[in-house]
């Protein structure tokens, strides 16, 4: 339903001196529809991040990401190098994670109708199964999501 | 909501073509077969009830072809998300629910009701295109129990329906079939559907398709492996329609002008030969897995 495309982040390169600080940068969705957690399963769109390299006195990253109901915010000042490539890699193991539910849904939406797809049915079963957002909801979060993107 | 949900839509090229762009899945559809109940869904698959588009989307799609018929262009392409046609998958599915119902079979008064807005209003030269089913299938465009279909000459056949492979989703009979297994799986398909006039399971690919005042082509490609990085394609299938002929042109006896790579054609051979065209160098090669 939620189209979600991640890119796989893999070989994050980092500058050899220590002046070199990258600042990872997400791109936060806080419209109303979408600040709402509860009702929003996933709107972080990797393939729109910026990874982008700092030289010089760049001493903050920070980094919001959205997942689910899950709220992860952290805010860094004067990184190491190596806190850093410690962060990176919590990062990749982010993307995994963040991948493995992309597939996810992407496996869910096999047989999609107006309604729901073969494992998302309008039910009450799979309302429950899915942490209590209906489909229509679902749906609705969707496509004021991406108008809020595309805007 | 107001209607954001809605990408159903129509594009106008000169008066050689109408595009006209479904939406079988997200905007209205009435429940699909979602594997538990398969049972349910064949039963009421012949409901006049039943709609994949929704009565507003519906109505402008009979619209758009009675428009598009009466303006003059020639050909009428219709893209959607599903399998028109009639297909008896019996051989993978059993002799209970021989159909796939999240096709248009789950549907079938949807498409009477288009069929007979074809027939009604004398609509020509009619083009369906599809995917979702990760394998080739062409078609004469058929109302099956309604007209007279000879699948030898094609006559009775009311336009032409082209669906593509995928790109990587595996082959729906498993990804490590072979090539002899697939082969057979296409000719049991083919035999057991008189519209279905080629037929591929083995391939991931896709197809082109060029328009012309006088005729409408269709080539077929496929990807010898999907597992490394390379360029290489295999021409599989070209089919030619000829306006206002409404079946896929016969040549020698089948659909396409000699042979067809792999698969199976109805009333016609397949060679396979592998020559595969290197798209990143040009060259051409004989491929060998």
């Amino acid at each position: 339903m939620l189209s979600i495309s991640v890119t796989t982040f893999t070989s994050m390169e980092m500058g050899n001196t220590v002046g070199e600080i990258p600042s990872i940068e997400f791109p936060c969705l806080t419209d109303r529809s979408t600040r709402k957690s509860r009702l929003c399963r996933l709107w972080l769109n990797v393939e729109h991040c910026n990874f982008n390299y700092f030289s010089g006195s760049m001493t903050t990253a920070s980094a919001l990401l959205h997942i689910e109901q899950m709220r992860i915010s952290w805010r860094v000042t004067r990184i190491s190098l190596g806190f850093l490539s410690g962060m990176i890699t919590v990062f990749n193991l982010f993307l995994r994670i963040l991948n493995r539910i992309a597939n996810f849904h992407s496996e869910v939406s096999d047989n999609t109708y107006r309604d729901g797809a073969s494992e998302l049915n309008n039910t009450e079963a799979s309302f429950i199964k899915d942490g209590g957002i209906s489909v229509d909801q679902r749906k609705m979060n969707a496509v004021r999501a991406y108008f809020e993107w595309s805007r | 909501m107001d209607d954001n949900l809605r990408i159903w839509r129509e594009f106008s090229f000169g008066d050689l073509f109408d595009l006209i762009m479904l939406d079988t899945r997200q905007y209205d559809r009435g429940i699909t077969d979602v594997y538990w109940n398969t049972d349910y869904i064949h039963e009421i698959s012949n409901d006049a009830s039943r709609s994949l588009m929704g009565p507003r989307q519906e109505s402008w799609f009979y619209r758009s072809l009675r428009d598009s018929s009466k303006r003059g262009a020639k050909w009428r392409v219709i893209g959607n998300q599903i399998i028109f046609s009639r297909m008896n998958e019996s051989l993978a599915l059993g002799a209970e629910n021989p159909l796939n119902y999240d096709q248009w079979d789950g549907y079938q008064a949807n498409r009477n009701r288009t069929f007979q807005t074809l027939y009604e209003n004398n609509i020509n030269n009619n083009i369906f295109l599809a995917g979702d089913s990760h394998a080739s299938w062409v078609s004469d465009l058929v109302w099956l129990g309604e007209h007279d279909y000879d699948s030898k000459t094609g006559s009775g056949s009311i336009g032409v329906e082209f669906a593509g492979s995928a790109v990587s989703s595996p082959c729906p009979a498993g990804q490590n079939i072979t090539h002899t297994a697939a082969n057979l799986g296409s000719a049991w398909l083919t035999a057991a559907n008189r519209e279905l006039q080629w037929q591929d399971l083995y391939y991931r690919g896709y197809y082109e398709m060029s328009i012309g005042y006088d005729s409408l082509n269709a080539s077929y490609f496929g990807i010898p492996t999907t597992r490394i990085k390379q360029g290489h394609e295999i021409s599989l299938a070209n089919f030619t329609v000829l306006a206002g002929e409404n079946k896929l042109h016969r040549r020698s006896g089948g659909a396409v002008a000699d042979v067809v790579e792999s698969g199976s054609l109805k009333n016609g051979k397949m060679v396979q030969t592998n020559l595969t065209h290197d798209t990143a160098t040009g060259e051409y090669l004989v491929y060998s897995p």
